[in-house]
């Protein structure tokens, strides 16, 4: 029991998108089904064996005292049997169904972000997309390996229990008919009381969490101002604060849990009492009211791990939030043509990427091999209109590669043909060479050598113990913010693409350094058509096409 | 404060809940045994009703008290880990702290400290998810256990036997469940690595060679869940057969007895149930090897990160400072950084009152100049002196507390424009914040403002002349602004450059900067290009 599952059992239920999500993997339905149908056999087992222990167990006990036959201890023991072999027959079921479902999820959620290219980095941190693969399996799984066989599981126990108690002493199963939906309608106006007080602290826990890292992130400024012993108390307090309120929440919460226990044994301490009575004023027999008693366990049990496994779909709710959204962004159709071989020519009539909050759009042409800056407003679309072009978002409007309309054209080998290099271009913790080699695998040294001198870099690697083999990335030789675009430029260069886009290449480098790499770009990319968004003036001889506001 | 935390506060303060954990779990099994008696004694029509009011007392007792007990330790429990952690809360910050301005550029050490939070939640529940489970189980097993051993010792055997067979089986399995769940992570990690290699060649139409490795991962991950799934099939499998092992053994056992007359009929049944139930204690062990796996892979990590070495350390005795203004020095520095040079002998004299501007192109090493100053990595060569003493050998609070910066980025904390400036002085009177933000052209920043997260919610010049304002208050003799124009336009600039030139009368001024306008603060001027210093003629200065 942690402090997060605090807030279990009372938040709302979660949006269509989110279910659709999580049960989006085909094929769930026969192994649920065989699942619900291996409880049945399993609860049967279990009563089949407590109906003959209590008849053992009064036969010997009331007068005419009579052994048991050796047919009636080899049934009970064959009915503990059968409840054994199904449960784990279930876990092994539920960990294939949980196996195959988060395969099935972490396959799909890689090929949307890889259809979504750059746009997938565009828009959140990186590190939030490694989260998101990396939590996936924690999180999805034991959603398809407890929760949804779990609730069929406690139905069909609870039904068995309650039917075989039924046909045993209807006395009993009156008694659990009574008290089990009680129990829900307890646990339910307790969720309810719980619910505002519970929502409070799950926030409050979170940004407790939150104060230490943000208290770690802000560590430089508080060093340079000699105010860490300040902010340490300051922690200190808010966290004895933080446990007091969390123990006057837990106080309540943990109310539920007392409902589901209380439950459970006073029906149990009930349910004997009364059959103790019962028998003694001769109303019943020994051993069906025996069986009866034994089974109540099993009535409540199936509904008390439910509860517990409601967490699991909890925790896979965020996550399938994630999913779902990722669904949502519009991809761009797949077409079968091909562009013509030359360096493409473009043609833009109306043209945006059809995305939210995007509305300026680009009218205009870019002949075969030109170059051309493309400039704008921020935040109207520029480089949104660049991911369109590489067939990563859907556009509106109407962009022609040669004549040929972009959504006739075949993505795959679109692709090929393009090449961006984002605003703040990612090296791989690898070698220069493997950086270099990213989409052109085959490239041996002479044409790296090559590449890295039309981009000015042959100097600054040849400098570099190792040269071609210095590691660069996480840990390895720090470039400057210049020298990394240029690694960049040479890396698209080298992939042979022949429609270069370049987002904002210059805007953290100053005056001369941009100036510098967009005279490079001018040279390096002779042949190849280039587009380059940039806030700066246009490099010298560049024509300049503007998006519009609608 | 580097030595390993691991149960703050000692195990005092879970004796209680332990307590009331054993006995929730005892009446639950009391409670099925007194059942079965109960109703067993019912059967056999005793003379009066009277004789069974002690044991539907009991069990009435038992039922209302095992939810009570179970309660009672949840609250107890939760009570004493939220202590502990709040301890181990502080300890945290105590390790990360000392890495002062140079952690986050580890990424490495940003790792630890992204898991840090779920760790301490991992490490503080370490005792209410493994040892109150444990103690809980154990006091059962030994109670009900020695009850059926005095009766008879087969019959003891035959539940204490399975039964602590089963506890041990998740144990046995620890080692096994701890492997997958790492490669479980390993696998996860590396796909996640490999997802954004191949979302950053997407942008070279490349996306598609990734295709294969990403495949072979989500297989490999397929199987690792597997077999996760084999184990605990495999668990449930050994804790039902034992369950039916018992059952099956009490109940022949208990037969034999009642034949032989050495067990009472009436007892048959309470046996039966007792056993049955004593297996209900298991329950909440299935969690602990995880729990403890995930508590014991926490402290490997926070080991870890008490390893790692901060870049800079406090000496082990430190040099006092003189107070009044000081002559502060680069001499002769170099620094090297992933093989490469950054600074190469490196001079710089800066007498109290001096005031210095530093230019040159992006990525020359002018911020980490300032960073030699205040500290945060040390020069490879050479030395960084104050009033004539090596950096190094000084407390670094002594040091920053003659430093007043301003960064690049202009990082605030979360909370207010106050706070923050507050952070500068934190006795200045009101007014004087008030006048600093208006004439910094701030007039309509109110100052109970709330910057939001690293300041997000103000612009970037607002921000940036927050910062500056924050320096500027801070009663130190030296000033190192990095960039303190950059986010503003030319109005704005001029009026923050007079103020700058106002408030920094007296004191040694360092700036660096790629903007020009700055530098008319300056006496002296010089341009850092490959690692070298140039002083540049003092006629050139304005025209940079």
């Amino acid at each position: 029991m942690t402090t997060a599952p605090v807030a279990h059992r009372t938040r709302p239920r979660p949006p269509d998108p989110v279910r659709r999500a999580l049960n989006a993997p085909p094929g769930l339905g026969r192994p649920l089904a065989l699942g619900a149908a291996l409880s049945l056999l399993g609860a049967l087992g279990t009563a089949l064996a407590f109906v003959l222990a209590a008849r053992i167990i009064a036969g010997v006990l009331t007068p005419p005292a009579r052994l048991p036959d050796i047919g009636e201890v080899l049934g009970a023991a064959l009915g503990l049997g059968v409840r054994a072999l199904t449960g784990a027959a279930r876990e092994a079921l539920a960990a294939r169904l949980a196996a195959h479902a988060t395969t099935w999820q972490r396959g799909r959620l890689t090929a949307r972000l890889l259809a979504l290219g750059p746009v997938a980095l565009s828009g959140r941190r990186a590190a939030d997309l490694v989260t998101l693969s990396s939590e996936l399996g924690p999180r999805l799984a034991p959603y398809y390996a407890r929760f949804l066989p779990g609730r069929a599981h406690a139905a069909i126990c609870a039904l068995v229990a309650l039917g075989v108690t039924a046909w045993l002493d209807p006395a009993t199963a009156a008694l659990l008919l009574v008290t089990g939906p009680l129990t829900v309608v307890f646990l339910y106006l307790v969720g309810l009381a719980t619910h505002a007080a519970t929502q409070a602290q799950w926030t409050r826990h979170t940004r407790l969490a939150g104060r230490l890292l943000t208290l770690t992130r802000h560590l430089p400024t508080l060093h340079a101002f000699g105010a860490v012993p300040t902010y340490r108390d300051v922690l200190v307090r808010s966290a004895g604060a933080h446990r007091e309120a969390t123990l006057r929440v837990l106080r309540v919460a943990f109310l539920s849990g007392f409902v589901m226990e209380f439950a459970a044994t006073l029906a149990t301490a009930l349910v004997a009492v009364w059959i103790g009575v019962r028998l003694f004023g001769g109303e019943a027999t020994l051993a069906p009211t025996l069986a009866a008693l034994m089974l109540v366990p099993e009535f409540f049990g199936p509904l008390r791990q439910l509860g517990a496994d409601r967490h699991a779909a909890l925790d896979a709710e965020p996550l399938a939030r994630d999913l779902a959204a990722l669904d949502a962004v519009p991809g761009a159709p797949d077409g079968t043509r091909d562009a013509l071989l030359d360096a493409p020519e473009l043609t833009f009539r109306g043209a945006r990427a059809d995305l939210p909050g995007v509305t300026a759009t680009l009218t205009g042409t870019v002949a075969s091999g030109e170059h051309v800056a493309l400039r704008g407003p921020s935040g109207v679309g520029k480089s949104a209109l660049l991911h369109a072009l590489g067939k990563y978002v859907a556009h509106t409007g109407q962009v022609t590669v040669g004549g040929v309309p972009l959504d006739d054209l075949n993505a795959d080998r679109w692709a090929r043909r393009v090449a961006l290099v984002p605003q703040a271009p990612r090296l791989l913790a690898a070698s220069v060479r493997d950086n270099l080699r990213l989409a052109a695998p085959d490239a041996d040294d002479g044409a790296l050598w090559t590449a890295l001198r039309e981009v000015g870099l042959d100097g600054v690697i040849a400098a570099l113990p190792g040269t071609l083999d210095a590691p660069l990335g996480e840990g390895g030789t720090c470039l400057s913010g210049g020298e990394t675009a240029r690694l960049a430029l040479a890396r698209a260069l080298l992939s042979g693409a022949d429609l270069l886009l370049l987002d904002e290449v210059t805007t953290h480098l100053d005056g001369d350094t941009a100036r510098d790499l967009h005279a490079l770009i001018g040279r390096a990319a002779r042949g190849r058509t280039v587009l380059l968004v940039t806030h700066r003036d246009p490099p010298p001889g560049w024509r300049t096409l503007t998006l519009e506001a609608p | 404060m580097t030595r390993p935390v691991r149960r703050a506060g000692g195990w005092r303060p879970f004796l209680l809940p332990a307590l009331l954990g054993v006995a929730a779990t005892l009446a639950g099994v009391a409670l099925a045994g007194a059942s079965g008696r109960l109703i067993a004694r019912a059967a056999l029509r005793p003379e009066v009703f009277l004789s069974l009011t002690l044991l539907v007392t009991l069990v009435r007792g038992l039922g209302v008290g095992r939810a009570g007990l179970r309660y009672a330790e949840r609250l107890t429990g939760h009570a004493a880990a939220l202590r502990a952690g709040e301890e181990q809360r502080a300890a945290l910050f105590d390790r990360v702290s000392r890495f002062g301005r140079d952690l986050l550029a580890r990424e490495r050490g940003g790792d630890l400290l992204a898991r840090s939070s779920a760790d301490l939640d991992a490490r503080q529940f370490a005792e209410l998810r493994v040892t109150l489970p444990l103690l809980g189980f154990a006091g059962a097993a030994l109670l009900a256990g020695g009850w059926l051993l005095s009766l008879d010792a087969r019959l003891g055997l035959s539940v204490l036997g399975p039964l602590l067979l089963a506890a041990a089986l998740p144990w046995l399995a620890r080692a096994r469940a701890a492997e997958l769940a790492r490669e479980e992570a390993r696998l996860a990690r590396e796909h996640g690595a490999a997802l954004l290699d191949a979302l950053s060649a997407s942008a070279d139409g490349a996306a598609q060679l990734w295709a294969p490795r990403l495949d072979a991962l989500n297989g490999q991950l397929r199987r690792v869940t597997q077999a996760q799934g084999h184990l605990q099939t495999g668990l449930t499998l050994g804790r039902e057969a034992l369950f039916a092992l018992t059952f099956t053994l009490v109940l022949t056992r208990g037969l034999t007895l009642v034949e032989a007359g050495a067990l009472g009929g009436a007892w048959l049944a309470a046996v039966v149930l007792l056993a049955a139930a004593s297996f209900d204690a298991l329950t909440p062990l299935a969690l602990v090897p995880g729990a403890h796996a995930a508590a014991k892979a926490a402290q490997e990590r926070d080991e870890a990160l008490a390893a790692v070495r901060p870049a800079v350390t406090d000496p082990v005795a430190s040099s006092p400072l003189p107070p009044g203004p000081l002559p502060l020095t680069l001499d002769g520095v170099g620094l090297t950084r992933g093989g490469r040079d950054l600074l190469r002998g490196v001079t710089l004299p800066l007498p109290p009152g001096a005031r210095v501007g530093v230019t040159g192109p992006s990525g020359a090493g002018k911020s980490t100049l300032l960073g030699l100053i205040s500290r945060d990595l040390d020069p490879t060569a050479g030395r960084v002196t104050l009033g004539g003493t090596d950096l190094r050998a000084l407390a670094l609070a002594d040091l920053r507390a003659r430093i007043a910066l301003h960064e690049q980025d202009a990082p605030l904390l979360d909370g207010t424009v106050e706070e923050n400036l507050r952070l500068g002085d934190p006795h200045a009177p009101p007014e004087r914040l008030r006048t600093l933000l208006d004439d910094l052209g701030l007039a309509d920043l109110p100052l109970d403002t709330w910057v939001g997260e690293g300041g997000t919610r103000l612009s970037g010049g607002q921000r940036a002349r927050v910062s500056l304002a924050r320096a500027l208050l801070k009663r130190s003799d030296v000033l190192l602004l990095d960039e303190p124009t950059a986010h503003l336009d030319p109005d704005t600039e001029a009026r923050v450059l007079r103020v700058l030139g106002r408030e920094c009368a007296g004191r040694t001024l360092l700036l660096v900067t790629h903007r020009p306008a700055p530098l008319i603060l300056a006496d002296q001027v010089y341009r850092l290009q490959d690692g070298h210093l140039h002083p540049l003629p003092a006629t050139r200065k304005k025209v940079i």
